[in-house]
C-alpha cells in the first residue's frame, strides 16, 4: 500500500451490510483531513444516512462541490444535512442498479469533494471559460490548499503545517526528494517546495500563512494530466495525507532499527560479566557435597 | 568502521584501559558512604586531570578519572540537521534503557550526548577489557547506525516520491 486509497473502508462495508437488509447501525468514524463520517438507519432499516463533517466543505461546495455532488449522488443528496454536519446522503435497501458499485460511490463521498474544485477548474480549462484567480480551500485547522490556473496550466500549492520540530526536518528531505526524482522522469508535473515563506505565485492572496513550521509545495500540472482528470484529482488531493503517511512510516522504522541495534549493544555488554562458576565437585562414584 | 576512525579509537582504548585501574575507596568526609569520587567531587586529591581524545570539534570523548570511578562522556558526529536528530532519537532510545545498561549514566554532561560511568564495583564483577571493548563497540555502533538510518531515509523518499509521480506519467 504505498498509495493511498480514497474510498473509506468502513463507509464502504457499512453500506453493503445496509443493502443485505435487517441491519440497523448508528456508528461515527473518522478519515483523512479531519473528516468525521457519521452513519444512521431510520427506524424501519429502510434507509441509510451517511451525513460528512468536514472543516473545508464550505469552500469546497462553494467551488464547483455543490454542482458535482448534485452530478454524481443526484436525489441521493439530501436537501438539509443532519445537524452538526455538512453534507446528507440517503441509502435506500433497495435502491436498483449495481450495489457494490452504488456503495463505492457513497464511500468515495469525501473524495468527490475534495475532487470537486479541481475537476472543475479542469473542466474550465477545457472548455477555455473564464475561471476565478485562486481558489482558497481553508480545509484543515493551520493549512490550506489553492488552486491557481495559469494559462494552460493548472498549480496547486498545499500548505503543509509541521507541529514537531522534527518532522519539518524531515518533510524537507522527502519534499526535496520530491523535487529530484521529478528530474529524471518526463510528463510528471513540476514540483517546487518553499520552507517558511510562500512562493510568488500566492502574492495577494489573502490569509496565506507563513512561519518555520510551514511548508509550501507547488505542484503544476500541464494540459496532459488535466485530460485525465479523475486520476489527477485522486492523486493531487491525497498528497499532503501521502507525504504524511510516509513520514510516520520512516520513523516506524527508525524505531525499529534502534531498538535491535540497542539490543546488540545489551548483548556486548553482557559479554563483560564472567560466566558463574559453579562446577560441582563430585567424588569418583559420582556423589558430591551440597555447599550452602 | 572505516580506516580514518582506527586511530582515534585505538587512541581511546589506550586510555581507557590506563584510566580504569580502581580501587574500593570509601568517602573521607561522610562515614560509611561509598559514592563515585568523580561525581561527588569531594576531595580534590582523589580526582585525575580529565582528558579530551577530540578527532574533530564535534567527535570527542571526555574521559574524567578518580580513586574509584571513571566518566566517560562521547559527543557524537552530526554533520546535518537530520544526524542531529537520528543522533538524538537514539541516545534518547538507550539512555530510557539505562538500568540494562548498568554504566550508562541517564544524564550526559554537559557539552556531550551520552556518559557513562564506570565505579570500581563494575570492574570487579566485570572484565575490564570487555567493557573497553563495549565502549569502543558503542561508539562505532553509533555512527553506522545513523548513517545506516539516514542513507535509508534517502532511499525511502525517492522511492516514495517516485512511485507517487509515476502515477502522472
Amino acid at each position: 500500500m504505498i498509495l493511498l486509497e480514497t474510498a473509506n473502508k468502513i463507509l464502504y462495508e457499512e453500506v453493503i451490510a445496509h443493502f443485505g437488509g435487517d441491519h440497523r447501525t448508528l456508528s461515527t468514524f473518522a478519515d483523512f483531513d479531519g473528516v468525521k463520517f457519521n452513519t444512521r438507519s431510520s427506524d424501519d432499516k429502510q434507509q441509510l444516512f451517511v451525513s460528512i463533517s468536514f472543516k473545508g466543505s464550505q469552500d469546497l461546495l462553494k467551488n464547483g462541490g455543490a454542482t458535482y455532488l448534485k452530478a454524481v449522488y443526484g436525489a441521493m443528496l439530501q436537501a438539509k444535512p443532519e445537524q452538526g454536519y455538512d453534507i446528507t446522503l440517503v441509502v435506500d435497501a433497495n435502491a436498483s442498479g449495481d450495489k457494490e458499485q452504488l456503495a463505492n460511490k457513497v464511500a468515495n463521498l469525501k473524495r468527490n469533494l475534495m475532487a470537486a474544485p479541481f475537476l472543475m477548474v479542469f473542466e474550465a480549462m477545457e472548455a477555455k471559460k473564464p475561471l476565478p484567480e485562486t481558489i482558497t480551500i481553508d480545509y484543515r485547522t493551520d493549512e490550506s490548499f489553492y488552486i491557481k490556473p495559469q494559462g494552460d496550466n493548472v498549480t496547486v500549492i498545499f500548505d503543509i503545517h509541521f507541529k514537531d520540530a522534527d518532522d519539518v526536518i524531515l518533510s524537507k528531505i522527502f519534499l526535496q526528494a520530491f523535487v529530484d526524482v521529478r528530474k529524471t522522469m518526463t510528463s510528471v508535473p513540476s514540483v517546487t517546495f518553499s520552507q517558511k515563506d510562500p512562493p510568488l505565485e500566492l502574492k495577494g492572496v489573502k490569509g496565506v500563512r507563513a512561519g518555520v513550521a510551514h511548508g509550501f509545495v507547488s505542484i503544476t500540472l500541464f494540459p496532459l494530466h488535466l485530460k485525465r482528470a479523475q486520476e489527477t484529482a485522486d492523486l493531487i488531493q491525497t498528497f499532503r495525507d501521502y507525504l504524511h503517511y510516509h513520514i510516520k512510516c520512516s520513523k516506524g522504522y527508525m524505531h525499529t532499527s534502534m531498538r535491535n541495534r540497542v539490543d546488540s549493544l545489551i548483548q556486548v555488554l553482557n559479554r563483560a560479566k564472567p560466566e558463574p562458576v559453579n562446577t560441582v565437585k563430585r567424588t569418583f562414584k559420582g556423589k558430591f557435597f551440597k555447599q550452602s | 568502521m572505516s580506516s580514518a576512525q582506527v586511530p582515534y579509537f585505538n587512541c581511546i582504548r589506550t586510555t581507557l584501559t590506563a584510566a580504569l585501574c580502581l580501587e574500593n575507596f570509601a568517602s573521607q568526609i561522610v562515614e560509611r558512604h561509598n559514592k563515585p569520587e568523580v561525581e561527588v567531587k569531594t576531595s580534590k586529591e582523589l580526582l585525575l586531570n580529565p582528558i579530551v581524545i577530540a578527532r574533530n570539534k564535534q567527535e570527542k570523548v571526555l574521559i574524567e578519572s578518580s580513586i574509584n570511578s571513571v566518566r566517560i562522556s562521547v559527543s557524537i558526529k552530526k554533520s546535518d540537521e537530520i544526524e542531529v536528530i537520528l543522533a538524538k532519537k537514539f541516545v534518547r532510545f538507550l539512555v530510557q534503557r539505562a538500568e540494562n545498561f548498568i554504566i550508562l549514566r541517564r544524564k550526559p554532561v554537559e557539552g556531550y550526548d551520552i556518559s557513562f560511568l564506570v565505579t570500581n564495583f563494575h570492574t570487579e564483577s566485570m572484565f575490564k577489557h570487555k567493557l573497553v571493548d563495549f565502549i569502543i563497540q558503542f561508539m562505532e555502533d553509533i555512527d553506522k547506525e545513523v548513517s545506516e538510518l539516514k542513507i535509508t531515509l534517502n532511499a525511502r523518499a525517492r522511492i516514495v516520491a517516485s512511485e507517487y509521480l509515476k502515477v502522472y506519467a
